[in-house]
């Protein structure tokens, strides 16, 4: 697979992530026209071990509605990370 | 009416624009910035919404109170940005014919904006600023 045929996702970033990563998104490049958010969160853990993925209890919303991971995500779909709310 | 706003809550003005002359009753709710955490004096506190997710969320909850309840209007407005001890950071108001009414849907209101909204808050005390740890989101 060359670098030609990789698509890009923007993912955004709220609360302790966005200032972990001193930024409001993300871009990841993929090998294919979609990904898993199963796959996403695996793919998220290795690649930004600086966000504390596996140290809290996350979810992904796609297009501003909570998602099942099995759920396939392409470059156009608005991603974001949820981190546990605390709104009130 | 229901949004997230960098402005001052106005509860009076929420208050004017909830109240209606078929309803004898009107009950709201006002969060506000307490002045100190389990451990703590707290100086302020940061909100922080997925504004634009926060709002469907709103109407989504807006869609069910006007399901589940007879009510006359409903009206919920989260603060976003820094705000001082004192300042509302959240206000629901809702009115009804009768009060039984009211009270169950700004309780369902309130409740689920607290279960369901992305928002996230920061606090600040006299030795820095930290992330609330919040709960798995709702919905």
């Amino acid at each position: 697979m060359n670098l030609s045929e990789c698509t890009t996702l923007k993912i955004r970033l709220f609360g302790i992530l966005r200032e972990k990563m001193e930024s409001d998104n993300l871009l990841i490049s993929i090998h294919d026209t979609s990904i898993s958010l199963k796959e996403l969160r695996k793919y998220l853990k290795e690649l930004y071990p600086s966000l504390g993925l596996n140290e809290i209890n996350f979810v992904f919303a796609v297009n501003k509605v909570i998602c099942n991971e099995d759920m396939n995500v392409k470059p156009l779909d608005e991603i974001a990370i949820i981190p546990p709310i605390s709104g009130g | 009416m229901i949004l997230t706003t960098k402005d001052t809550i106005d509860q009076t003005k929420i208050f004017d624009q909830v109240k209606d002359d078929s309803c004898g009753a009107i009950v709201s709710f006002i969060g506000l910035v307490r002045d100190h955490n389990s451990k703590e004096k707290v100086e302020g506190i940061f909100y922080e919404a997925y504004d634009e997710m926060v709002e469907e969320i709103l109407k989504n909850i807006e869609k069910e109170v006007f399901n589940n309840w007879n009510i006359k209007k409903f009206i919920a407005v989260h603060r976003t940005g820094y705000l001082q001890v004192g300042e509302i950071s959240v206000m629901v108001a809702v009115s009804s014919e009768h009060r039984k009414e009211a009270f169950e849907a700004c309780s369902y209101g309130i409740e689920n904006i607290k279960k369901r909204c992305p928002i996230w808050k920061k606090e600040k005390t006299q030795f820095g600023n930290d992330w609330i740890e919040g709960v798995k989101i709702n919905e």
